[in-house]
């Protein structure tokens, strides 16, 4: 068994150093998407509550387009159509534009849904005792959204992460893309896919487990909020 | 801009978009096919049925689409299973989505009260016709607008195909990119395709929610 086995360890192990570096650029490209689409989420979210219609119609127009259009339309059009424009930011560069685009979209419902689930007496309640209302938002309204948004947003990160691995059609030197690479010379397609596979899905399942997590702890306290009148 | 390269191609964008939707609604069907008998396996007591539906929705939901892809068109060749690239493609998008359809299948199973299937159980009728005539029209209702909703996803997930050589309107589109070098139009172009096939099926899912609003 050692020896049918070793030629395929063989081969992982050199490839490892290839596939460490392509793990963490999958990271680096998730985390900078994620913060960069979660702030101006919740701050586009927020927006919609004092502005009038056209924010709104302008966000639903942004939505339709970003969470109707294949993700890998949109990375070809930041990698291939931008540089046209102007506009060349390189592969990592119109990966990280093109899944901030489509993550904000969804972002965006998810803080819009989390800002809904607030009852509006909160917001009343708070001016009705002169907080202002940026503080109002951060003391009152944001630690409830953030118990209502947890497990949508888990849900979501994780198909985000998954999702990274499209980066490899612009020539991103992520997971997929170094697979590709390696099948070129190795001729092992089985054995890379399957251990890029589980690359992924290791990073997928500790969002899973975390979603499951928030799921049970936020259930409670989210029961609670709804019983109020 | 310029979109003469568009219009002169009509046909081929024509053609690519016929392929994603077939390639999406035969995908949408398998997965639904498959999803059905697991998601009914996973909540089964013998833990030799439950186990192996558990982890199968397990790895489709932790491993990114385009992985399945690759593995059923680049890897499956090594231990001798040769696919075409449509049915690689198929197979791989299938594998993919059935992983959610099973839970959302599972979710609209376990909204019927256990009292339909004691009642079922004690009126003498078999499990499968119970399942048949009785559970499964109530649990449509859960059932039907998420799985209508992942069959826009369907439609969005099939441009990866194009990454194993199918060409559906992304390949097509990209084939066309690479000797016209016209990106800015084409890219344009396929998006609004996309999105008008997702208005079309948006609409044939509101449609679909009414029918079964009644049960």
């Amino acid at each position: 068994m050692d020896e049918a086995l070793s030629p395929t360890m063989d081969m992982i192990i050199s490839l490892w150093p290839r596939f460490l570096d392509a793990t963490l650029l999958t990271l680096a490209i998730f985390v900078i998407v994620s913060v960069m689409s979660t702030t101006i989420g919740l701050l586009a979210a927020l927006a919609t509550i004092g502005a009038g219609r056209w924010l709104s119609m302008v966000l639903a127009a942004y939505g339709w387009v970003f969470r109707g259009v294949p993700e890998l339309v949109i990375l070809l059009f930041c990698y291939l159509a931008l540089p046209q424009l102007g506009l060349d930011l390189g592969p990592v560069g119109a990966a990280v534009l093109g899944f901030t685009l489509i993550s904000t979209a969804y972002e965006i419902e998810i803080f819009k849904a989390g800002l809904a689930g607030v009852h509006r007496g909160q917001f009343e309640a708070a001016r009705a005792l002169g907080i202002p209302l940026p503080s109002a938002l951060r003391r009152i309204v944001l630690p409830q959204v953030v118990r209502i948004v947890a497990t949508p947003w888990i849900t979501y990160a994780t198909g985000s992460i998954k999702r990274i691995s499209i980066a490899s059609a612009v020539a991103v030197t992520e997971i997929m893309q170094v697979t590709k690479q390696a099948i070129a010379f190795s001729h092992q397609p089985f054995t890379l896919i399957l251990f890029a596979s589980a690359l992924y899905a290791t990073m997928a399942s500790i969002l899973m487990i975390a979603e499951i997590i928030a799921a049970r702890r936020f259930k409670q306290r989210f029961g609670l909020s709804t019983e109020l009148p | 801009m310029n979109f003469d390269v568009v219009f002169d191609n009509l046909d081929l964008f024509w053609r690519g978009a016929v392929s994603t939707f077939t390639i999406a609604f035969v995908t949408s069907v398998l997965s639904v096919a498959a999803a059905l008998p697991l998601a009914v396996m996973r909540d089964m007591r013998s833990p030799f049925l439950s186990w192996p539906a558990a982890a199968f929705s397990w790895v489709s939901r932790a491993t990114p689409a385009l992985a399945l892809l690759f593995f059923a068109y680049y890897g499956l060749p090594g231990i001798g299973i040769y696919l075409a690239p449509v049915p690689a493609a198929i197979l791989g998008l299938s594998l993919s989505a059935a992983g959610y359809n099973m839970e959302f299948i599972r979710a609209g199973l376990q909204a019927v009260p256990r009292t339909q299937y004691d009642a079922a159980r004690a009126l003498g009728i078999p499990y499968r016709a119970a399942l048949r005539r009785i559970i499964i029209p109530q649990a449509m209702r859960v059932i039907v607008p998420p799985l209508a909703s992942n069959l826009t996803l369907v439609i969005k997930g099939s441009a990866l195909a194009s990454l194993v050589a199918v060409s559906e309107l992304t390949g097509e589109a990209m084939a066309l990119i690479s000797f016209t070098y016209k990106p800015f139009e084409i890219l344009i172009t396929v998006a609004a395709i996309y999105l008008a096939i997702n208005s079309a099926l948006i609409s044939f899912q509101h449609y679909l929610e009414r029918r079964f609003r009644f049960g």
